[in-house]
């Protein structure tokens, strides 16, 4: 079983410190690397390895990709204990982040947001040893290690589950408030989560029920087994969680204040003003975007675009009879006549007279959906 | 924020008690300890400098948006055609804010001389024949 065989994702990261660790060996580390090489690849490959050294050190020539993986494969045991643990650590965000790609593909809506927060949290915490046995098996880290590791990690994991669903559940429940509160057609809103990478249609969000459920913690005692670079990791993956809860939090106060002006000056507008009005906006919440688009076409101004539609439509209309007039007035000529009429028709008044159409159609239904007011 | 808007909120993490977090862990030193309180002091310095920074910029899209009101409610005094699109930048976001419409008695004026001038050619053509 290869490196390339058991790992999840894209793993240009881990390659790049590997080749960068190989490269930057000191005598001794690549004194051990070398005898391992030559024990499972034989002189002739040990050989290569020793004469092309120097010349991947300055860049003159590039590692073939055998030759890396053939390193990779006796490297990595015997590189320093926070050394092996950050490859370790790569490898469980690699299967996090490719685990959450591959969630994206499903369907999230309003409804089911709750649902898919905790499918991903089921999902990621049944990552487990039986994942890593290349570490195992190559003799990287023991069992014991991996356990240990695999516990820091998903639990850091797990927080960050939680606090991204907490965020969006946040973000909810303020934005279903704020919509609530003002009985207007909202012509466009949809919520962006940060988490996920995806978009969802809230249209629905004042009549859908939003209950929170929360996800399942997991329980972590901090004691001495805690071993050095977990305990490094673990500080700044916590860090990393506070901050972004606490900076978020300030997201949160001026998203409702922003919305409040947003309507607050969406309403005054409607009032001063007899024109067509249209405000489309976005908010950064605690755990995505909001985007929200209101608009208020008065009835004078659907009137208006009706009267200038049919206006438009019957000189449409006059010219397509002037042209069928001009054929008629030379008709000696109405083969090459007809031909360049149907071409101008076609060409330039028939898309016209659609789109006058369409506009006294869409005016229509504005009057329809504002009322005449 | 209004009080309201946050009863509905969820309970947040009491900022996951980072501190309490740090004095537990056996293999941290002193120094340790002292450099990661160092480091959260000063995170809370810069949310604290993004936040204050935020609020400025709402305060000025706020101003930004009287300004544009006071713009469009005079145009529309003056029955004038308008047709502007304003983007502003707050806290949170950006606001887009289009208005059209205005006058229209210059419009429809001028697009029934252009159906009476097309007619009008109809009918002289109509007649000569």
């Amino acid at each position: 079983m290869s490196y390339q065989d058991v790992s999840y994702a894209t793993r240009s990261k881990i390659y790049n410190f590997l080749e960068k660790e190989f490269l930057n060996a000191d005598d001794e580390t690549f004194r051990i690397i070398a005898r391992h090489y030559y024990k499972h690849y034989g002189y002739g490959a040990y050989n290569y390895l020793l004469k092309t050294y120097t010349s991947w050190q300055r860049g003159w020539t590039g590692i073939s990709s055998l030759t890396f993986g053939r390193i990779i494969e006796c490297m990595p045991k015997y590189l320093a204990d926070d050394k092996r643990f950050f490859i370790l650590q790569e490898e469980v965000h690699s299967f996090f982040d490719k685990k959450r790609n591959d969630f994206n593909k499903n369907n999230i809506s309003l409804s089911v947001i709750n649902q898919c927060f905790i499918d991903f949290q089921k999902l990621i915490l049944s990552f487990g040893k039986e994942d890593l046995q290349w570490f195992i098996g190559r003799g990287i880290f023991n069992e014991e290690q991996v356990e240990h590791y695999l516990k820091i990690c998903r639990y850091v994991l797990c927080e960050k589950i939680i606090q991204a669903h907490r965020q969006v559940a946040n973000d909810l429940e303020l934005i279903k408030q704020k919509l609530s509160s003002i009985n207007e057609i909202i012509s466009g809103s949809s919520y962006h989560i940060r988490f996920f990478e995806k978009s969802i249609c809230i249209d629905n969000i004042k009549k859908a029920g939003l209950s929170y459920t929360p996800l399942h913690t997991i329980n972590f005692k901090i004691d001495e087994s805690f071993k050095k670079f977990g305990e490094r990791y673990f500080l700044e993956e916590l860090m990393k969680i506070s901050f972004a809860e606490k900076s978020k939090q300030t997201n949160t106060f001026l998203k409702s204040n922003d919305i409040d002006l947003f309507f607050s000056h969406y309403f005054e507008l409607k009032k001063l003003t007899t024109n067509q009005v249209s405000m489309k906006s976005t908010f950064e919440g605690e755990g995505g975007t909001l985007s929200l688009h209101l608009e208020f076409i008065p009835y004078s101004v659907s009137k208006r675009s009706i009267y200038v539609a049919s206006l438009k439509l019957l000189s449409y209309l006059g010219l397509s009879i002037l042209l069928i007039l001009i054929i008629s007035l030379f008709l000696e000529y109405w083969i090459i006549l007809t031909l360049i009429g149907l071409i101008v028709w076609f060409g330039s008044i028939f898309p016209k007279l659609k789109e006058e159409i369409k506009n006294i159609r869409l005016a229509k239904n504005n009057i329809q959906k504002y009322g005449q007011q | 924020m209004d009080n309201n808007s946050n009863n509905n909120q969820i309970a947040r993490i009491d900022s996951l008690k980072m501190l309490e977090i740090i004095e537990k862990i056996p293999n941290l030193t002193a120094d340790d300890k002292h450099e990661l309180s160092k480091k959260i002091a000063s995170d809370d310095i810069e949310i604290r400098k993004g936040a204050l920074e935020k609020m400025t910029q709402s305060s000025i899209a706020h101003n930004d948006l009287v300004t544009i009101m006071g713009e469009l409610s005079a145009l529309n005094k003056e029955g004038m055609y308008v047709k502007s699109k304003q983007t502003i930048r707050t806290g949170s976001g950006t606001f887009e804010i289009e208005s059209k419409g205005g006058d229209t008695k210059l419009i429809i004026p001028v697009l029934v001389i252009i159906a009476v001038v097309i007619i009008s050619i109809m009918v002289i053509m109509f007649w000569r024949r």
